[in-house]
């Protein structure tokens, strides 16, 4: 049986029950189908609120290290307070993306750190799709906006989110190719530097 | 039916959720967030989250049109023509069909972006600045003030739309800003017009403009720096008719308010 950790044990900043989130942790694990034998460690940095959203996967020694801003779990409606939806959805999206890490085809994927925004948007919506699939309360149009906002607003981007959201399966490899396909058709100029999520995640320890 | 209408009977369903500024002074995360170096707060498509910010923002926007269509029409029904000219109330009933129509288009901006009616909780101190008892301190309130924010906030978000190459959002934001300089002109031909002889008046209802720019300005949301998320917009406002002068002072209150939260946040945490 693995060991699952939540950080921090208690929420002193924002009104989120731990034991709640701790249920949801083990519904989104069962309902993603999460390897029972790997350790999960889930680290929520309850000083980001709503909506500084941003998440992060790594796999450390065989065990999944999720981490989230509290941003991701919160309520848009209730200051500090829990969204059980939003919760589950970003939970099972970042478990999926731990899979693929853990299950072998994405060996070769760099850190999350180190992906291009276009990259992380694709394996957003691969993964969110799944989520969509278990009946989980997903906004597609909010995937797919931010899947435009990376990835362009053009017509080849909207059939790539349209194939991605149809399900199916991808490796790194298919994931990059989807990448490419979307540079290759953004008119846009380049942005100078991503600053999406990492540096969120940079500012726990500055 | 009821004059002077107060924010807590504003008409809503059930969709609506209602917070209180105090709520967001209050948040204990504060403090410990300006202790982060989170770098520019401008809205653009590489800071992070920004899709989400887009998002909430929008949302921020279609509450206040709601919100701008009941200042201005109540503008049009709480004063008799003595207190307020016929011409100033067609004007506002103008205002009304502009308003509507904000409120129509952020719906669907909203629907483009992947938020929905509620998804955010709303604030009404934009209407709390149409509640005044004066018709031109709530013209200031309003079509100065809360019209300018529009002005600033249009103008954030067509920004967004152009950097992140979303023609609908840039196009539509784009449209609303231009009736938002006419919304603005208005307050400043009325204002004008019925203080001319009366300076006091003027300068109460410039007061009121100024306190209502500062809680508009609040905790930083509205500026000139890096460090906030909306950017004066200078010249569009030089466009609606506000001088130099005033854009300065604008500016200056904005900081005065970020100084303000910064020392209540202070304040709270030492509590």
């Amino acid at each position: 049986m693995s060991e699952i950790t939540l950080v921090p044990a208690e929420f002193t900043l924002v009104k989120f029950d731990a034991a709640e989130v701790r249920a949801l942790i083990a519904a989104a694990l069962a309902d993603t189908g999460f390897p029972a034998d790997v350790d999960v460690r889930i680290e929520v940095d309850e000083v980001l609120p709503h909506p500084l959203t941003a998440s992060m996967v790594e796999i450390v020694d065989g065990a999944a290290s999720l981490w989230f801003t509290g941003g991701c779990f919160e309520s848009p409606q209730r200051q500090t307070g829990l969204s059980v939806a939003n919760t589950r959805v970003e939970l099972a999206t970042a478990l999926f993306r731990a899979q693929d890490r853990l299950r072998g085809g994405f060996e070769s994927a760099p850190a999350d750190d180190a992906l291009s925004d276009r990259q992380r948007t694709v394996w957003d919506t691969y993964a969110e799709a799944r989520v969509a699939a278990l009946g989980y309360p997903v906004r597609v149009q909010r995937r797919r906006y931010v899947f435009r906002l990376y990835g362009g607003f053009n017509d080849v981007a909207d059939t790539e989110f349209d194939r991605l959201w149809a399900g199916g399966t991808l490796d790194w490899s298919e994931l990059e190719a989807t990448a490419q396909r979307l540079a290759e058709a953004d008119t846009r100029p380049e942005p100078k530097k991503s600053l999406r999520r990492e540096s969120l995640r940079q500012t726990a320890t500055s | 039916m009821r004059k002077q209408l107060p924010p807590e009977m504003l008409a809503r369903d059930s969709r609506f959720v209602r917070t209180s500024i105090m709520d967001q002074v209050m948040d204990p995360r504060n403090q410990l967030i300006g202790q982060r170096d989170l770098g520019s707060a401008r809205l653009q498509p590489e800071r992070p989250a920004a899709g989400d910010r887009a998002r909430n923002l929008m949302h921020g926007i279609f509450t206040g049109e709601i919100q701008a269509l009941e200042g201005a029409g109540r503008t049009t029904f709480d004063f008799d023509d003595e207190q307020a000219p016929f011409a100033l109330k067609l004007d506002m009933a103008r205002q009304c069909w502009d308003e509507s129509r904000h409120v129509e288009i952020s719906v669907e901006l909203g629907a483009w972006i992947g938020t929905e009616i509620g998804e955010y909780s709303e604030a009404t101190f934009l209407y709390e600045a149409a509640c005044a008892p004066d018709p031109i301190l709530r013209l200031c309130g309003v079509n100065r003030a809360l019209e300018g924010l529009a002005i600033d906030v249009f103008n954030t978000m067509k920004e967004f739309g152009d950097l992140s190459g979303d023609p609908v959002l840039e196009f539509c934001e784009d449209w609303m800003l231009a009736d938002e300089g006419t919304h603005v002109k208005m307050g400043s031909d009325w204002l004008r017009g019925l203080t001319a002889d009366d300076r006091e008046r003027r300068e109460r209802a410039l007061d009121f403009q100024r306190t209502v720019d500062k809680l508009f300005s609040l905790g930083g949301f509205r500026g000139e720096t890096d460090e906030n998320p909306i950017q004066l917009a200078r010249k569009l406002r030089q466009m609606a008719g506000f001088s130099t002068d005033e854009i300065d002072e604008l500016a200056e209150i904005a900081l005065q308010a970020k100084a303000d939260a910064e020392a209540m946040v202070a304040g709270a945490g030492g509590a």
